[in-house]
């Protein structure tokens, strides 16, 4: 699986990953389902490019960015790291992933540890790996801290001390201070104010282009994806349903659903009215999905063949795949 | 943290005051009075009893009498214990040492076994090791203290013979000496394994509890992303959180522990302020019985501010107040 190929185009590959949560019932908490947070994913990052994961709440897509990271073992499928299979590590192994791979987390106001000092929490990942003496190790910190925009004192105040982008900023300077190669950012700027959310999207974009990052940016608000994104990926369900070109998918989308999604997008021209698709009913239970494609129930345009057979990802144009029977 | 000290110290004088009034109330509520004790018990002549009660300031108007106490006691004079026949502050100086020792070594048994059991079972929740532990708990937490100590002397003092019944030292013994410490700390053991033991549940589940709660948070997840080791995260990350509330209910606990005190000296003969309430209230010796039960007032009250000020200690959010 790791020929040379893979290794100098695709930093992370998905190979069909799923992330099952048992569900228990009755008096012996015997398991009676699964929740299928995550049913069926591919997908392949580039050095250097930001893939943004889009969906609404609850289709799966932090499920899918937290066991990438392998904060969350896979029920099954598999994944590569610069080609190596990192889908069964553990102990030592997992944890020397773990500086190649960093999170930034959504709410900035649970994430941060509220009785450790910035200091600590920026400087805990460079400890954990033994990287520094402790008088570069300070200064180390301090650098990221003004690189991330905050003052040198915040080394020794604590999180609740900081506004919610602020404490965002500490998030980021804290992935960053690993040098790591591939940050998933899961949805970090949806608990922001919006003025403060284009800053720290641009900061982001910034320190990709200077460590030379690999982001996987997953949020739900899609003018924020199509801000940051090269390519984008939209989820459904647990299911990738469509992945294009950022430019492409805004432009062309070819899934119903990814149709109803950009049609939702807030116009700022109120006289350019453009035709939403309204979508009726709710999204079903991911404990119990629909047979044959998951978004049959509510697709405007469902053919009688969709309860039954299940549709794949195909490439439709170049580099645009979708999985929908309409383009088979 | 200073003026927030300051300010704490400050709110508890009105508390102080309202105790006082209750404690005083309390005590003349109380059958009999100090009169039966202070006077000569041969003479009945009902002359004689009311020319003591005026001269003992018994005839006077309640708040004449609670101004007497309460200015006695602002000059450190709590009055003559009757049965004694030395000043209060004497008899009770006699017995803080034992019940202070008692105390502090039931707090350290309870603070170990909660520390040790809350840990286990918090970093192993639903697990068998987990069920014995809380399962363990609960039956303390039910059997009354008494029970308890009974069955302590029986298996561990009559069957095993390791430690003594009663008592609070070994006798001819010097005061003082390594011998007399090291015979005061075997005669505490047992009643302070009871009273530590029984109180335990409470922080080991708030322990525990605290754990599975904080290890489902969200920086906990953020410490395991940052390649932060098992032990670490719960060392680090948890348990310097998870610790909080068990502190703090140690400054709550100190009424429980003095109340439970009262009981578990009273069954050792342990002689300590718990078994001087005790024989003080049987024989009428309400001096002494006003005093004890100001001072586990005031005891109780510092141990919350102690809670309080420890929390600042621990919680830099608190601190920066």
């Amino acid at each position: 699986m790791a020929n040379d190929a893979v290794k100098s185009e695709h930093l992370l590959q998905v190979q069909e990953l799923k992330k099952y949560y048992p569900v228990r019932g009755g008096f012996l908490r015997r398991k009676v389902g699964d929740v299928k947070a995550v049913d069926n994913i591919s997908l392949e990052l580039k050095r250097g490019e930001t893939f943004g994961l889009v969906g609404e709440s609850g289709c799966g897509k932090s499920t899918a960015g937290r066991t990438i990271t392998r904060l969350f073992k896979p029920t099954a499928g598999k994944i590569f790291f610069e080609g190596r299979d990192i889908t069964s590590l553990r102990g030592s192994e997992l944890r020397d992933l773990r500086q190649d791979i960093q999170m930034v987390f959504q709410d900035p106001f649970a994430s941060l540890n509220p009785k450790m000092m910035v200091g600590s929490i920026v400087s805990e990942p460079l400890i954990n790996y033994g990287k520094g003496s402790e008088s570069k190790l300070k200064e180390e910190v301090m650098n990221l801290l003004s690189r991330v925009g905050l003052p040198e004192d915040a080394y020794y105040k604590y999180p609740h001390e900081f506004s919610g982008g602020q404490r965002q900023r500490i998030g980021i300077a804290r992935a960053l201070a690993l040098k790591p190669k591939l940050i998933v950012a899961d949805e970090p700027v949806s608990a922001l104010d919006v003025s403060v959310q284009s800053q720290v999207l641009n900061l982001l974009k910034e320190l990709q282009q200077e460590f030379n990052l690999t982001l996987l940016f997953i949020a739900h608000d899609l003018s924020v994806v199509k801000h940051m994104s090269d390519r984008i990926g939209v989820m459904y369900l647990g299911n990738l349903v469509e992945v294009a070109d950022a430019q492409d998918i805004y432009a062309d989308p070819k899934h119903p659903y990814t149709q109803a999604l950009i049609s939702a997008i807030p116009q700022p021209d109120p006289r350019n009215k453009s035709k939403r698709i309204i979508l009726s009913g709710d999204v079903p239970s991911p404990q119990n999905p629909p047979t044959g494609c998951p978004f049959h129930p509510r697709c405007p345009k469902a053919m009688p063949e969709c309860s039954d057979k299940k549709p794949q990802l195909r490439e439709v144009n170049r580099d645009h795949r979708v999985s929908c029977l309409l383009y088979e | 943290m200073l003026i927030y000290t300051l300010r704490r110290i400050l709110t508890m004088i009105p508390i102080l005051f309202l105790v006082s009034i209750v404690v005083f109330a309390l005590a003349l509520a109380m059958p009999g009075d100090a009169l039966s004790g202070q006077i000569n018990p041969a003479n009945a002549n009902p002359e004689y009893i009311e020319e003591m009660r005026e001269e003992l300031g018994l005839n006077d108007p309640i708040h004449v009498q609670y101004g007497r106490w309460i200015a006695g006691i602002v000059q450190w004079d709590f009055g003559r214990s009757v049965v004694h026949s030395r000043d209060v502050t004497q008899v009770i100086g006699d017995r803080l040492p034992n019940t202070i020792l008692l105390s502090a070594v039931s707090l350290i048994i309870t603070y170990i076994l909660a520390f040790l059991m809350g840990r286990y079972a918090g970093r192993n929740p639903y697990t068998k090791g987990d069920y014995a532990i809380q399962g363990t708990n609960y039956l303390m937490l039910a059997i009354p203290s008494f029970v308890a100590a009974l069955f302590a002397i029986f298996i561990f003092s009559f069957q095993l013979g390791w430690f003594p019944s009663t008592g609070s030292v070994g006798r001819g013994l010097e005061a003082g000496t390594l011998d007399f410490w090291i015979s005061k700390l075997y005669h505490t053991f047992l009643p302070a394994l009871v009273l530590g033991a029984l109180v335990t549940a409470s922080y080991t589940q708030f322990l525990r509890n605290d754990i599975i709660e904080s290890s489902q948070k969200d920086y906990v997840r953020t410490a395991r992303a940052k390649g932060t080791s098992e032990s670490d995260i719960y060392n680090k990350h948890i348990l310097r959180n998870s610790i909080i509330p068990i502190v703090t209910l140690f400054g709550f606990d100190i009424a429980s522990i003095i109340g439970g005190a009262v009981i578990i000296e009273t069954i050792f003969s342990y002689r300590g302020i718990g078994e001087l309430l005790i024989t003080s209230i049987q024989q009428r010796d309400s001096a002494v019985v006003l005093a004890v039960t100001l001072m586990l007032s005031v005891a109780t009250l510092l141990g919350n501010l102690l809670a309080d000020l420890l929390y600042g200690v621990i919680d830099p959010r608190i601190r920066v107040e």
